[in-house]
């Protein structure tokens, strides 16, 4: 599926959070999305899957959606978002319950998730006794069982420690980016982005703006090997310069939100 | 360095304390110890049998009224008010929690509806109950209704409002229908609110029953620790007393078995 943003904008009141950004995420793409802090990569996210409404402009999307998709634009979020009182198999099953699955199917869409996200011992677990890596997998798991057509993901490891964070990026590159799914990540982290991302977006400090579209040519698979490392710092160093001085003065903004 | 300043050698621990635990050893020692300088108090003639009865009279006066059925009564009239008053008060107030707890409109005027109410001592209004449905249990039951539920509705909206909005956001993103996401988010995220206020109504309950009784009732155990005090049967006063205990105690036992087993979660 393809998502097209028309001149998205958005206030909260007086303040602009984001100004006419337009944009196209092209079917099986993995697009980052980085800014500073408070440059409203999140609401972007947010107005992109229908959570939030825009103050104006709105987001298309074009292409067929296969009949074993049940819910095309879905979320995986910076805090996981489980119910603590469910299990893992039944916060995977929540995402389920309210569409016409008989139960075999929808126990196999779960033992399947489970299986590829490495959660099959924990299906009985609450989310309470997880680590963060694994309650994030329990995120991930429920957001594969619908086949989504497009992944939003809300800097899904940002609330992770460094090592876990590598570890289920590697997962991730297994899990939809060399499946070809759509997504659309939000992060401010430049190496998961450069890990990632086919395309990274850069937004500028409030309002936010589009300022630049990094496309990134080295496929995911090689971008582990040397010979990539150059060009990867480089961009690494790019990427940076756009958003260094605005990051510095977002951080030094005293809030008035 | 000077002289007074610490030279190296072990360091010293200073991270102790402010950790209270708990032990069942100690409370039970003291309450034995309790009931048996009081007994003692009694044996010894220190203390008037007519104003305090000791706790073997208490027990002697129980074994009777138990035994000639007189206790049975009570405490079935009494239980039978307090669980229709509260199973009424609880439904009336998990709808109305709700409710406040969903939309704009029922929390723009419930809340200030229930702030207004909710202060008034309901045992004040049972002589209206009286007037209107008479002095038989409808009044006693409308009364314990009354007291149980606005604790009821106040906890179960703020318990509904406390739900993480992420959580009704992921459940959107979903597509969840509004109904599952009340069934599936909304409720169970504010069920351990909602079963706080049960401990609150649950004693709300137990004193209306005692207060109603008092008022006007043949049966009930307000009715017979009444009775008991105006005859001056202290050690069947106190028997009355000991059961409402019971009472109260087997409610908190059965709340928190419902605890268990809806939170097994936490």
């Amino acid at each position: 599926m393809e998502l097209r943003l028309e001149g998205i904008s958005h206030r909260y009141d007086a303040l602009t959070v984001l100004e006419d950004i337009s944009l196209t995420v092209e079917e099986g793409e993995t697009l980052a999305l980085i800014g500073p802090s408070g440059c409203g990569k999140s609401t972007l996210l947010g107005i992109l899957g229908g959570l939030l409404q825009p103050s104006a402009g709105r987001v298309v999307a074009e292409g067929a959606v296969p009949a074993s998709c049940l819910n095309p634009l879905t979320y995986v979020f910076q805090d996981f978002a489980l119910l603590p009182w469910r299990s893992v198999a039944d916060n995977v099953s929540l995402a389920l319950e309210h569409h016409p699955l008989s139960a075999n199917e929808r126990r196999e869409r779960i033992a399947k998730v489970l299986q590829s996200t490495g959660l099959s011992d924990f299906a009985t677990a609450f989310p309470g006794q997880l680590s963060g890596g694994m309650r994030q997998r329990v995120g991930i798991a429920r957001a594969l069982a619908v086949m989504p057509a497009v992944l939003l993901m809300d800097e899904p490891l940002s609330a992770l420690d460094a090592q876990t964070r590598d570890l289920l990026m590697e997962d991730f590159l297994d899990l939809w980016v060399r499946e070809r799914t759509t997504a659309v990540y939000v992060t401010h982290n430049l190496n998961e982005a450069l890990r990632l991302a086919d395309k990274v977006a850069v937004l500028s400090r409030r309002p936010g703006r589009l300022r630049e579209i990094v496309p990134l040519t080295i496929p995911q698979s090689e971008r582990g090997s040397s010979a990539a490392l150059a060009e990867l710092a480089r961009l690494h160093d790019h990427l940076w310069g756009l958003i260094k001085d605005e990051a510095r003065t977002a951080e030094r903004e005293v809030a008035d939100v | 360095m000077s002289e007074t300043g610490q030279r190296g050698g072990a360091i010293r621990f200073r991270g102790g304390g402010f950790a209270p635990g708990q032990r069942r050893g100690p409370a039970i020692v003291v309450f034995a110890a309790l009931i048996a300088v009081w007994q003692g108090g009694s044996s010894l003639g220190w203390i008037n049998p007519l104003f305090l009865p000791s706790p073997m009279n208490i027990g002697e006066a129980l074994y009777a009224v138990a035994a000639s059925g007189e206790l049975w009564r009570h405490v079935t009239a009494s239980l039978g008010r307090i669980l229709g008053g509260w199973a009424l008060g609880t439904f009336a107030g998990l709808a109305l929690g709700t409710a406040m707890g969903l939309f704009t409109l029922a929390r723009s005027i419930g809340l200030p509806l229930v702030s207004a109410i909710f202060p008034v001592p309901k045992i004040a209004l049972l002589p209206l109950f009286i007037l209107w449905f008479g002095i038989g249990e409808p009044s006693k039951l409308a009364t314990i209704a009354l007291g149980v539920f606005f604790p009821t509705a106040i906890n179960c909206y703020s318990g509904i409002d406390g739900v993480a909005r992420n959580l009704i956001r992921m459940a959107q993103s979903f597509d969840l229908p509004p109904r599952d996401i009340v069934r599936k988010v909304v409720l169970p995220g504010a069920m351990p609110t909602i079963i706080a206020g049960f401990r609150i109504s649950s004693s709300v309950a137990l004193i209306l029953v005692v207060a109603a009784e008092m008022i006007g009732a043949e049966y009930g155990l307000g009715a017979f620790v009444l009775q008991a005090g105006h005859l001056m049967a202290t050690d069947q006063l106190l028997a009355g007393v000991v059961c409402l205990s019971i009472l109260g105690l087997l409610f908190g036992a059965a709340i928190s078995a419902v605890e268990k087993s809806l939170l097994r979660w936490r």
